[in-house]
């Protein structure tokens, strides 16, 4: 389609560098492998251009190639380590851009206190999240940013849906007490 | 019948509740516990709190991370 010829690596890292990027570390702790997998998509996306056929946007089209890698990723992590909680003291939480920009405007000063209260508590969370292991952080990620279906959670991350219930519930048990501050 | 249960597995099943219905001796075994017991009811409450914070902070994620502008110079002249 004539459009794909209007669509350049300029404009690909200009217009979805970014948020890729940002989508890949909902997903991992590791942002050197994130911006390599980011690289990888944006690789595969120009030379699989022909196959892009716009029924979805441009964006959600880049986000799965990213997705498909990050999961790729994760099949050869699992076949280095069997034991994902192995990595879960080992990274150190990173304060990360503030955001705090956005609150403001006409609100009243006492809805404004709420914002502030909630964008410290949100970006404590973010804090919190790094702090996950990978693999928990990654459905996490997929059950709250993506909204997928237990079932494809599961089979993204070839486990049970006992063991989603599981993770989810002992990483909201490390998000809790990571947010008291324990 | 086995009524009780630790938290853990009280909690656990709480989650579990969020994806698939709970058999009714569970649902009553859950609902007596969470009744009797403060730190499970509290773990209730802050599990929808996170559940409610995960979904915000997720969708107020856009750009949170940036490549700096050399790597972009640089994955531009990789793309060509």
């Amino acid at each position: 389609m004539a459009i794909h010829h209007e669509i350049n690596g300029s404009q690909l890292v200009e217009n979805h560098g970014d948020y890729l990027l940002s989508f890949a570390m909902t997903k991992l702790n590791d942002i050197d492998l994130a911006k390599d997998l980011v690289q990888d998509t944006l690789v595969s996306a120009l030379t699989k251009l022909d196959t892009f056929e716009h029924r979805s946007k441009l964006r959600t089209w880049l986000t799965s190639i990213l997705n498909r890698k990050i999961i790729d990723h994760w099949r050869r992590a699992e076949t280095r380590y069997t034991d994902p909680a192995s990595s879960f003291f080992s990274q150190e939480g990173k304060k990360k851009g503030h955001w705090l920009e956005n609150v403001g405007g006409e609100a009243p000063l006492e809805s404004i206190l709420e914002q502030i209260v909630k964008a410290e508590t949100i970006e404590e969370l973010h804090s919190c999240l790094d702090k996950l292991p990978e693999k928990w952080k990654g459905v996490i990620s997929a059950k709250y940013l993506e909204e997928l279906e237990s079932d494809e959670i599961c089979k993204n991350y070839q486990i049970t849906p006992s063991n989603l219930w599981v993770i989810i519930h002992r990483a909201k048990l490390v998000l809790r007490d990571c947010l008291k501050g324990k | 019948m086995k009524m009780m249960k630790p938290c853990e597995e009280i909690t656990l099943d709480f989650e579990k509740s969020k994806f698939v219905r709970l058999s009714l001796k569970d649902r009553m075994i859950l609902r007596a516990h969470v009744m009797m017991c403060s730190k499970c009811h509290r773990y209730l409450v802050d599990s929808r709190m996170l559940d409610t914070w995960l979904a915000e902070g997720f969708s107020q994620q856009d750009m949170r991370y940036r490549f700096s502008e050399s790597e972009k110079e640089r994955l531009r002249d990789l793309l060509g």
